[in-house]
């Protein structure tokens, strides 16, 4: 019986690490080394980093994330480098029975096209989210073309739960493709009286002093234009929940299209990521925790 | 004591049979054979890789900036 031996590849093996984490470690035979590389790799990119980011306070959220970032980077670059020369030493190696094309695309095709696709869709749905704010209706809290994080552990069991004064990413009930960020205002069973410039919520005001809000010991500001604002008196029904924007007379929620149902509050705003204006990015806003 | 060494030392010296490399060789069963990939081959297993693994790549790559990836919200 005669064994086949072959020269590995380097630029191969650094080409293979490149498009999959551990996959060149994989070519090299180093099967253990290949695992561990590409399971850090997604604990760093992923899930690890989020629950991370999810548990420390809002505005050390962004930093831990982009640390994440830099970190999986740095790994795939390090397996990348590790895997080429590793395989420069490899000059009689003996492939192992397992080591044939079919493993290789099924590897590609399991670790690079379903794992990771499905790890994000799980992250944005119950970890982290970026949203773009598009409107001016959450003014002077959120600006247009804000970009923040919304924590999706939130208005779920075992999540956080709503609370009057969170800012709050649902989705618009008059039409299910979009997805709208305003403040929660009444929870169920609440009265909300609205006359004038002024917002009651179980008869007692808003208002503590011009243009700031506050309940539950939150605060926060708001803009009452000159556009008058139509008085109204609801109580928000069982499962839903009363929202407005900050900028009350430019803003389309709960005194338009009615109170929205607590299941379709699906997340709450953390931090501000981003943020450009006309003139470009606007430093300042960037790192902000909305209140 | 000392017949017996006389004797060895006297003695014709052993030689090994005449096909003991070849029963020897016989018996290793792992003989290092490099092997030799034709050009086209080689080709399109890079061909292959880089055909499975860009959107692989492509995928990973979307997964780190998953969290970073912006939706709008009015």
């Amino acid at each position: 019986m005669t064994v086949v031996t072959v020269r590995r590849n380097k630029w191969r093996a650094l080409a293979m690490s490149l498009l999959l984490p551990g996959f060149g470690q994989l070519y090299n035979g180093e099967i253990n080394k290949a695992i561990w590389l590409y399971l850090a790799f997604l604990l760093l990119t992923g899930p690890g980093v989020a629950a991370i980011a999810l548990y420390l306070p809002g505005g050390l959220m962004m930093p831990v994330l982009v640390l994440g970032v830099l970190s999986s980077l740095t790994l795939w670059v390090w397996g990348a480098v590790n895997g080429w020369r590793a395989a420069r030493t490899r000059v009689d190696y003996v492939p192992a029975a397992w080591q044939v094309s079919g493993t290789y695309a099924l590897v590609l095709l399991v670790c690079g096209m379903v794992v990771p696709p499905l790890m994000m869709h799980s992250i944005r749905t119950h970890g982290l989210q970026s949203f773009d704010i598009a409107s001016a209706s959450m003014e002077p809290t959120l600006w247009r073309h804000d970009l923040i994080f919304a924590d999706k552990r939130y208005n779920c069991p075992g999540c956080k739960s709503v609370q009057r004064g969170d800012i709050a990413i649902f989705t618009y009930p008059n039409d299910r493709t979009q997805i709208y960020v305003k403040r929660i205002i009444g929870l169920p069973g609440d009265v909300i009286t609205i006359a004038g410039r002024g917002v009651s919520v179980n008869g007692r005001s808003l208002e503590t002093e011009a243009g700031t809000e506050g309940i539950d010991g939150r605060t926060w500001q708001v803009i009452w234009g000159d556009r008058p604002t139509a008085e109204m008196s609801a109580t928000v029904p069982a499962g839903a929940v009363f929202v407005l924007g900050d900028n009350r007379s430019n803003s389309a929620d709960s005194r338009q299209f009615g109170p929205v149902p607590l299941d379709d509050v699906a997340g709450n705003v953390r931090q501000i990521w981003g943020s450009f204006g006309d003139d470009g990015i606007r430093w300042e806003r960037l790192g902000m925790v909305p209140r | 004591m000392d017949d017996d060494l006389d004797r060895l030392m006297t003695a014709p010296l052993l030689l090994p049979p005449e096909d003991f490399v070849a029963t020897v060789m016989g018996q290793i069963a792992h003989a290092p054979v490099p092997a030799a990939a034709s050009r086209m081959t080689t080709v399109l297993q890079w061909i292959a890789l880089l055909g499975f693994g860009m959107p692989a790549a492509a995928e990973l790559a979307s997964l780190v900036l998953s969290m970073w990836t912006v939706s709008s919200a009015g």
